[in-house]
């Protein structure tokens, strides 16, 4: 018996390939899709879990209980030692850490002048009772005292050393300033996996201080609990911040709140800047499902344009006496083919697809369908259950039509058209689905290309950025060794640049206000900075060595002196504190000579800072660089670069990038987001347009007699076309009734989330749903057309 | 072994009501062969709708074999049907993705006949019909007296009671047909009762009675 399903179900489908292939096509493609995606997101929540210890790990997390409306009042750390004095107060406690991730700069090979920049966690003993570590070699427990330990990763080890015996081997770091410091290797470990917060490519160990010993001093710093199994996490939360508010003797800690983050939740946490890692998981969850959303409406419907070739099939065996029981089996067999296909195309695709894929998400997913069973197994099980309840619905309708002897003699299913109103409804809702991601695909590229274009106030272009230096008292004789060249238009040195550095944060009272404080920011470069960053001036004059007041001078000590000094201010601070050029401000306590453009020095996602001002400096001990290159010169400028820079700082490792880059590597994240909308939009469109085609070919089998005898009756091509397709452009016109309004929704709730912002871009929506119209007209005209040159006398001959 | 009496069975739209059939009376014992004659649109194909329990009446009686079956719903026909009529029809309703073993097999798998028994049965019907040598051809490879046998033979496994053939010669030649005809004629004439609309003079002279038709009524029998 079942033999003789899968006999049929197999000859039924092989029969009709248009069929077949189609569907398999559509499921192809859909599942593929949703196994990328279910691997993105599944890699995302997989973050931390492994550690045999995840369920008891928790990061101290404060916030500030007097809130500052104009700094950030959350922090991901804790008062400094706090865990340690938590530890002897509270039996819950069964290890604490702290954990500071840095670069550390190292002199691999002295001769060879060899260094490496590796990232590092710098920690206490404690963290490798919080965390399961596999060593390789060595012992990462055993500490020398006369250096810093280090532990290596693996990766590390074979970049670096490999081949070599490195457990008991000393290497000097590169520091910023001072003398290098010792790392005695003391272990080999392997690599952390990648989908951890605390993955890193070796592991310093400093010495345990006690609490005694340290006070915070204001200070935070990143704090691990391990805590026992049985600790009810928001009673212990509540018990720590009691301690910490009537027993702590460290007055700065008490202006925090404490609180307690598991390790599993913080790569998905909110930041302290109020972003959510979680909205473009999300994204990519709706993407997903609606993607297996759209496969089972086309799915549903290609089985019901289907049905027309198979009523003579499902009336012969009604009639031969087959139940709803032999019906529905059949044609869930039908379905477990056809899906079955499609997942062993799906699978292939996914393992030949897959290293591209992780080179493009930008790390290896632990968790793919390749790699764990239980993943394949649950994944088969459900898509083979979808194929079971998609088939469901028209074996249903089938049964439940009536059968007769009809005028042809063939056995026919009546009111066949009934299930034409449903495939109708799933027509549209596939349509708007496609509509709707078509136009926020559309209008992401179209905010994109605005922050991309959009005028900085400086200019990124043309413009390299040397990371940061040690000029070692370098900077005036590197600048010049750099301004030989005609390649190289302008230096300009800074302990601040869009990309890198500090600033200097005050709050003053609002002129307007007294009561508001608003925060003002202090940034510094040489008299060369604004020039080369390309910030116009647009009143007054620029800083210059000639006047003494204009730059701040460094004293004996190599500390700035305080002294009152002249400053540039940017237009809006002009306005905001009605500052008069050579005139002191006692708000700010400088006086303003000149006057910029104002300019957008961070992510065109948030708003300018509201108050901007420059103060030059002479003398340098660190910093950065911009280099204004000439166009067209940009390979020989980096190499005049590279040079110069093994010419006077050859110990250090220093980054150089272009700033265009750099300002286009900050949406990357929105970047990312516009190309997976844009491979959804067009499977979305695939999808449904492969469903619209199935429903057209239904529509003209139906309808062939008709064609026949109205050309026949001297009807043309182009009248038989526009007679039928009418109802696909009535169904796609409801569709982009539909889609626009939720377009515009999702799309403002998008743009909200950028302080510079496209006003949503209405015509676009008529542009991409006509768009979607006309090429879904194409398809199905080009099927119709092929219907009207049919000779009738073929369609009429039963007649 | 057919007993209908007044029946009535009207097909109705929004705007108008057509009768279909009309008060209509007739009786068909076992073992009969009766043919159903009359012009287009007089009700044949309807009437055999209703014997077959395909479809169901307004109005009237429709006694089988004794028991009334006028209200039965659909799972209960189907289950009398399945195990008591065989339909013959014009253009044969061969399913194409089966062979001729497997169509001829379809309706002992839906009376749940274990495997064993149904090889033995569809082997026995199909030489009685002269097809078994093309067994394991599928419907487009044949002919289309081969094709109406293999129906023939499809609406006999089951051993039923009644055959009702809708036009069975109307799609053949006249040698075909006539082979169509004695096989009925001998299944007939084993006890089967048959009943046949047809259009053919020469096809209706097979049965031992006509039943002629208009307007939805019987309005003379031979």
């Amino acid at each position: 018996m079942i033999k003789n399903y899968f006999k049929t179900a197999y000859r039924t489908l092989t029969l009709h390939k248009t069929y077949s292939i189609t569907n398999i096509v559509g499921l192809t493609v859909g599942l593929l899709a949703f196994m990328l995606i279910s691997t993105i997101v599944i890699d995302h929540y997989s973050y931390d879990r492994h550690w045999k210890n995840s369920n008891q790990l928790y990061r101290i997390t404060s916030e500030k209980k007097v809130h500052d409306q104009n700094f950030s009042n959350k922090f991901e750390s804790a008062p400094k030692g706090i865990s340690a004095k938590l530890k002897t107060h509270f039996s819950e406690i069964i290890h604490y850490s702290s954990v500071e991730s840095r670069p550390l700069t190292l002199q691999i090979n002295k001769q060879k002048k060899q260094i490496a920049e590796i990232k590092i966690l710098e920690t206490d003993s404690n963290f490798f009772h919080l965390i399961d570590i596999q060593t390789i070699a060595g012992n990462p427990k055993q500490t020398v005292a006369h250096a810093k330990n280090i532990t290596i990763t693996e990766s590390v080890y074979q970049k670096y050393f490999k081949g070599e015996v490195v457990v008991g081997k000393v290497i000097d770091n590169i520091p910023f300033d001072g003398k290098p410091e010792p790392y005695y290797i003391n272990a080999v470990i392997k690599d952390f996996p990648h989908n951890t917060y605390l993955h890193t490519e070796a592991i310093v160990v400093m010495p345990i201080k006690t609490g005694m010993e340290i006070e915070s001093n204001g200070g935070l710093q990143m704090q691990f609990l391990l805590l026992k199994p049985t600790t009810n996490i928001a009673s212990f939360t509540g018990k720590i911040n009691q301690w910490n508010e009537k027993h702590n003797l460290d007055n700065d800690s008490k202006e925090y709140n404490l609180e307690l983050q598991s390790i599993k939740d913080i790569h998905l946490s909110i930041t302290p800047r109020g972003e959510n890692p979680k909205k473009p998981i999300y994204i990519l969850i709706a993407i997903g499902i609606l993607i297996i959303v759209l496969v089972s409406f086309n799915y549903i419907n290609l089985s019901f344009a289907h049905a027309l070739k198979r009523t003579q099939q499902i009336g012969i065996r009604k009639v031969l006496g087959a139940s709803q029981k032999h019906l529905i089996i059949q044609m869930s067999v039908e379905s477990m083919l056809l899906f079955g296909s499609a997942f062993v195309m799906a699978f292939l695709c996914y393992a030949i697809i897959l290293p591209a894929f992780e080179k493009y998400v930008g790390n290896p997913l632990t968790m793919t369908y390749i790699q764990s069973a239980v993943m394949s197994i649950v994944l088969l099980f459900c898509w083979i259950l979808l194929g079971l309840l998609c088939s469901l619905i028209p074996s249903l309708s089938f049964f439940n039509t009536k059968i007769s002897l009809g005028l042809k003699k063939q056995l026919s299913l009546l009111r066949l058209p009934l299930n034409m109103g449903f495939t109708k409804i799933l027509i549209v809702i596939q349509f708007t689905i496609a509509i709707v991601v078509a136009i926020c695909m559309m209008t992401m590229h179209a905010q994109l290309q605005h922050i991309y274009t959009k005028d900085l106030g400086y200019q990124p272009k043309n413009l390299l950025l040397i990371d940061y230096v040690f000029y070692n008292g370098n900077h005036e004789s590197f600048k010049q060794e750099l301004l030989k060249y005609p390649a190289i238009e302008s230096v300009g040195n800074a302990m601040w640049t869009p990309f890198s550095g500090s600033v200097d944060f005050h709050t003053v009272d609002d002129p307007s206000n007294s009561k508001t404080p608003i925060p003002v920011i202090f940034f510094y470069g040489d008299y060369d900075y604004l020039k080369t960053m390309g910030i116009k001036l647009i009143a007054g004059r620029e800083m210059s060595k000639s006047y003494a007041s204009d730059a701040l001078q460094l004293d004996s000590l190599g500390n700035y002196k305080p002294t009152p000094s002249n400053m540039l201010v940017s237009a809006s601070t002009a306005k905001r504190f009605d500052l008069k050029l050579n005139e002191t401000n006692e708000l700010l306590k400088k006086t303003p000579v000149g006057i910029f453009e104002d300019f957008n020095g961070a992510s065109l996602k948030f708003p300018q800072s509201p108050a901007i001002c420059f103060i030059a400096i002479d003398n340098w001990q660190q910093g950065s660089v911009v280099i204004r290159v000439k166009e067209g010169k940009h390979q020989e400028a980096r190499e005049i670069v590279q040079t110069a820079l093994k010419q006077f700082f050859p110990d250090q490792i220093v980054r150089v990038n272009w700033m265009d880059e750099l300002v286009y590597n900050q949406y990357k994240e929105e970047e990312k987001q516009f190309q997976q909308l844009a491979f959804f939009t067009m499977v979305s469109i695939l999808i449904s347009l492969l469903g619209i085609l199935g429903i057209a070919i239904y529509t003209i089998e139906r309808r062939i007699k008709e064609i026949g005898i109205r050309k026949v009756l001297g009807a043309t091509a182009a009248s038989i076309i526009y007679l039928i397709s009418r109802t696909f452009i009535i169904l796609i016109l409801i569709a982009m009734i539909i889609a626009f309004p939720i377009a515009w929704w999702l799309m403002r709730h998008w743009l909200n989330e950028f302080a510079y912002r496209i006003d949503i871009p209405i015509l676009l929506f008529g542009i991409t749903g006509l768009f979607i119209l006309i090429g879904t007209m194409i398809l199905v005209g080009f099927r119709i057309y092929r219907a009207t040159t049919i000779n009738p006398v073929s369609s009429l001959r039963d007649e | 072994m057919i007993k209908i009496t007044n029946l009535q069975k009207y097909y109705r739209t929004e705007e108008i009501e057509t009768i279909a059939l009309n008060d209509l009376t007739m009786h068909v014992k076992s073992g009969e062969f009766v043919a159903v004659m009359g012009p287009s649109g007089c009700g044949k194909s309807t009437l055999l709708n209703i014997i077959g329990l395909l479809d169901d009446l307004d109005n009237g009686s429709y006694l089988f074999n004794g028991t009334e079956v006028a209200k039965y719903k659909e799972r209960k026909r189907a289950d009398l049907r399945k195990n008591n009529i065989g339909f013959v029809f014009q253009s044969f309703n061969l399913i194409d993705e089966l062979s001729v073993f497997e169509n001829v097999e379809l309706p002992l798998i839906y009376t749940n006949v274990p495997a064993k028994e149904r090889k033995q049965r569809v082997e026995a019907v199909l030489e009685k019909v002269q097809i078994m040598h093309r067994r394991n051809h599928f419907p487009q490879q044949l002919s289309g007296g081969q094709q109406q046998r293999v129906a023939v033979a499809r609406a006999v496994v089951n051993n039923p009671k009644l055959i009702l053939a809708d036009e069975p010669t109307g799609n053949l030649d006249s040698n075909n047909g006539n082979e169509v005809m004695e096989l009925l004629t001998e299944l007939n004439e084993a006890g089967t009762t048959i009943v046949m609309v047809t259009h053919s003079e020469h096809d209706a002279k097979f049965a031992d009675r006509i039943i002629r038709m208009l307007d939805g009524q019987v309005i003379m029998e031979e």
